[in-house]
């Protein structure tokens, strides 16, 4: 009898390693999990060289480390993973790594390994294997090659792996090391608040880049933040939440057949959030989210879409960009009005890797093996979308009806009366007389959903005016009052009363003092009072210069309390419009308000802010520049829209309404994000009727 | 003590007309230091012609607020208080922080308000100088910038102003041909600008001619007077 037995050649290897595991990133995190599972807290991962063949990787742990022994009947061992998910590590860590296969691969990017462990505890002694690829290339079977773990003393302390991969085979480009460092960012959940007890760090620039965008969280600026839960009984409960985490609608998800019916669900136990952004170019109203819509959408870009996390550590596919594994794209695509898109939402899908529903990873690790489990978590989260998207409709319908209930019935009356005159007219031209008008009433219904949304705008606006000019007049009235009156007897009676010069001046010098801070605590009030005057508003010949002139006087007290000057440089023209002054008044004083903020947030030093005109043909050209930081929101036409600002106390207002006026003016604004004085630089071109 | 104004005008006593009493307290100030007794009018005053009742025209005078109506102290502006008084030749002097932000308001009285102090202009000096003011407009003298000439004036547009006030837009060529004034007509005036409000609001341009103190320069102290068509 000849004995016998399976034995594999070295192509095995190039079957396992390089055609299971394709992409680098994907790789590289496998060597990182392997650091995850030895409980290490700290993975640092290393490039040099890579941009060309031949570079190296090095990923450097500080976990429990291996002895020669668990080198040799684990870390050699594929296929066969002691990694059970149920038994927990020391740190109650489920370990992510599996079957060794994801290592080969990782192994297999470089001509040679070498693998150096510490055990912790025995850091006297540290254990090397080196692995060169080339070897097994002519040898029959794997098994013929050995391989040689030697021990020798280790006088740097310490504990933990280090893997280096030598002589890469094929260079690594900078998008995949941009897609590494956010695997290796999302690799642990980053979204929660508190900092994960295993840090990844990724020795590149791309790593810094896409590191600071992940520290950004927008999750207080999404419109809509959904959770639902559905626990180990496989009942399941959706929850709407505003941005400080009151709800806003609740329930249990129904089954879609018998809508009273609870769905139980087979699916292991699940906690979903999900943040969506409405980020369409209709939605340019008012929003108090500080950040800009390209800020917001660059992010999403980066991380958006819905990752799944197992015991704690993300699971791909699920989330990577183009992956739309819960079809949320193509159930919008049908429903554009109340769905989230991969474009527009975030969200995260954390679940358990053991229990009684629990999903097995792919061999391949191209995400979970879809049993029946899998498909229930996705019947899931799928209804809890679909929850979302139902309250939205209803919320949207209720808003639609009160529109129409609100709508003007003269609107309406004469809505009818041409239906009935298209009736007239001979059959072959109905149909296209009734669709010319649908198209028509269409187009008329979203001009005047945006104007509600301006309005809307303008109440806030006014809402702050009105209460801002109370303020002043309140403070003007009688609290200034009071303190003028005192300090004005106090000047008269100081002389009287005291007879020796040093003292009077003692106490005039105090007087003199409260005399000047009220003139400055008046600037404020006087300068909002008079920006609201009604005889303002009316429509008539404004001078550019003379209402500068007025608006510099108004707030130079005010500026001059936050060390900033103001440079004019006026043409030799009189240029003017006809225009009402408050909206000439409004462009320049939020203009000014701007730099001003801007010295205020970067605490700039030098603080000047010059104001320039000069006549092109028919227009009149003001420049406002100032020296502050100058603008970085990206994309810079962000600036306009109402509600992005990049102050935690502005309104996000105050350039739209410079927009609109001058839109309304007939003109129009540019701007230079950094102008000749440093900072931001804004040309506003007037229509003038003389000059 | 006493202080004669000039031969037939004495102050004894000054009003003191402030809907908040720490204000009025410290009026007193200024007219203790010109050794004159003070009386603050704690109010309420109701309308104007109550309290000017209570004036004795020999020997009072008064300080007084604009600002009157939001206490429930008086139902009338101080504007309305001091111009009545002056016709009675009481001299009496508006103390606002308010001027320029209320010169259109009170332009209709303005001819009867010869001074209008900030608070931080108050003391015994300039007091004492606008009771002069006073007493001497009382007997026809006044300085250029507050003499009455008659002059053309253009209403170019009306509108209402709320609580039955019409707001006059116009232009007075003999003083700053470039120069629009707003006046502010309060309900029921006399049947010249009655007229005038009329046409105006129903888009008519009104030439018109009035009391104008031409002399004056700042827009805020402008006054027109004895409307006629």
């Amino acid at each position: 009898m000849t004995k016998a037995s399976f034995r594999f050649s070295p192509k095995i290897l190039a079957r396992l390693g390089e055609e299971l595991n394709q992409s680098a990133d994907q790789s590289i995190s496998e060597l990182v999990k392997n650091a995850y599972d030895a409980d290490a807290k700290e993975c640092v991962v290393e490039l040099a060289n890579v941009t060309l063949p031949g570079g190296r990787i090095v990923v450097a742990d500080n976990g429990d480390g291996m002895d020669p022994e668990t080198i040799r009947d684990r870390w050699l061992v594929l296929g066969r993973s002691s990694k059970a998910t149920d038994v927990r590590t020391n740190l109650g860590r489920a370990p992510a790594g599996s079957k060794g296969l994801g290592r080969l691969a990782a192994l297999r990017m470089g001509e040679r390994v070498v693998l150096n462990s510490v055990q912790r505890g025995i850091s006297r002694r540290m254990h090397e294997l080196k692995i060169n690829w080339v070897e097994f290339e002519g040898a029959n079977v794997v098994e013929d090659v050995e391989l040689d773990i030697t021990s020798t003393k280790n006088v740097k302390g310490g504990h933990g792996t280090r893997t280096q991969l030598i002589d890469l085979k094929r260079s690594i480009t900078s998008d995949e090391i941009k897609r590494l460092a956010r695997s290796l960012l999302l690799l642990t959940d980053p979204f929660s608040d508190e900092q994960s007890g295993f840090q990844v760090k990724l020795i590149a620039p791309e790593f810094e880049e896409v590191e600071s965008l992940i520290r950004k969280k927008y999750f207080q600026d999404a419109d809509f933040h959904l959770h639902a839960e559905v626990g180990v009984d496989g009942r399941a409960k959706v929850q709407l939440l505003d941005w400080r985490g009151e709800i806003l609608a609740k329930d249990e998800i129904a089954s879609k057949a018998v809508k009273k019916d609870v769905r139980i669900y087979k699916s292991p136990a699940a906690k979903f959030d999900a943040w969506i952004f409405l980020l369409g170019s209709d939605t340019n109203s008012f929003s108090a989210r500080k950040a800009g819509k390209g800020e917001i959408q660059e992010w999403l870009r980066a991380f958006g879409g819905i990752h799944v996390y197992q015991d704690e550590i993300r699971v791909t596919p699920y989330g990577n960009p183009g992956n739309d594994w819960l079809e949320m794209n193509l159930s919008r695509a049908k429903n554009p009005e109340e769905r989230p898109s991969t474009n527009t939402s975030i969200g995260r899908v954390q679940i358990q890797g053991a229990g009684k529903h629990a999903l097995v990873q792919k061999t391949d690790r191209s995400g979970f093996i879809e049993d029946e489990h899998f498909l229930e978590l996705k019947a899931f989260l799928q209804d809890s979308l679909d929850w979302l998207a139902r309250w939205r409709l209803k919320v949207a319908e209720k808003r639609r009806a009160q529109d129409r209930a609100d709508a003007p019935k003269a609107a309406a009356a004469q809505k009818n009366k041409v239906d009935a005159a298209i009736l007239l007219a001979p059959p072959a031209i109905q149909k296209k007389l009734i669709d010319a008008f649908s198209g028509y009433e269409k187009s008329r219904d979203k001009e005047a959903d945006g104007l509600r949304k301006e309005i809307q705008l303008y109440r806030t606006l006014s809402t702050a005016g009105i209460t801002a000019a109370t303020f002043s007049h309140e403070s003007q009235g009688n609290p200034i009052k009071r303190i003028e009156l005192a300090a004005s007897a106090l000047k008269t009676r100081v002389p009287r009363i005291v007879k020796t010069e040093p003292d009077r001046v003692k106490l005039l010098g105090p007087v003199s003092d409260i005399e000047s801070a009220t003139r400055s605590l008046a600037t404020l009030g006087n300068a909002t009072l008079s920006l609201v005057r009604g005889a303002k508003r009316r429509l008539e010949k404004v001078g550019i210069h003379p209402t500068l002139d007025q608006l510099l006087t108004l707030m130079e007290p005010f500026a001059l309390g936050m060390s900033t000057t103001f440079e004019k440089q006026f043409c030799t023209a009189s240029p003017y419009m006809r225009t009402s002054q408050a909206a000439m008044e409004s462009i320049f004083a939020n203009l000014i308000n701007n730099s001003l903020a801007a010295f205020e947030h970067a605490g700039a030093s030098e603080r000047m802010i010059k104001i320039s005109t000069q006549i092109e043909g028919d227009m009149a050209v003001v420049s406002v520049s100032d020296s502050g930081p100058g603008i970085t929101l990206k994309p810079l036409s962000d600036i306009w829209l109402p509600g992005v600002t990049g102050k935690a106390e502005g309104t996000g207002l105050g350039l739209t309404i410079v927009r609109d006026t001058v839109k309304d003016m007939g003109g129009r604004v540019d701007v230079e994000p950094v102008g000749p004085l440093g900072g931001a630089l804004f040309r506003i071109y007037f229509p003038i009727m003389g000059s | 003590m006493a202080i004669m104004l000039d031969s037939r005008h004495r102050i004894d006593r000054v009003k003191l007309i402030d809907d908040d009493p720490e204000v009025r307290a410290l009026y007193k100030y200024s007219v203790e230091d010109l050794e004159l007794f003070p009386e603050e009018i704690s109010g309420p005053i109701g309308d104007a012609g109550t309290l000017i009742e209570t004036f004795d025209s020999a020997a009072d005078a008064a300080i007084c607020d604009y600002n009157l109506k939001s206490k429930n102290y008086a139902n009338t502006d101080g504007s309305v208080v001091v111009s009545k008084l002056y016709s009675r030749n009481v001299p009496a002097v508006l103390c606002t922080r308010w001027a320029g932000h209320v010169s259109d308001q009170i332009r209709y009285w303005r001819r009867r308000i010869p001074v209008v102090l900030s608070p931080n202009e108050l003391n015994p000096e300039t007091l004492l100088s606008a009771f002069e003011v006073c007493a001497k407009e009382f007997g026809g003298g006044f300085s250029d910038f507050r003499r009455p000439w008659r002059a053309m004036v253009r209403v170019e547009s009306a509108e209402d102003a709320g609580g039955g006030h019409i707001r006059l837009n116009l232009v007075i060529p003999s003083w700053k041909s470039s120069v629009g004034l707003s006046y502010v007509v309060p309900p029921q005036p006399g049947a010249v600008l009655q007229d005038i409000c009329r046409r105006a609001m129903v888009g008519e341009v009104v030439r018109s001619f009035g009391q104008v103190n031409l002399g004056v320069e700042s827009d805020e102290d402008v006054y027109i007077d004895d409307w006629t068509m």
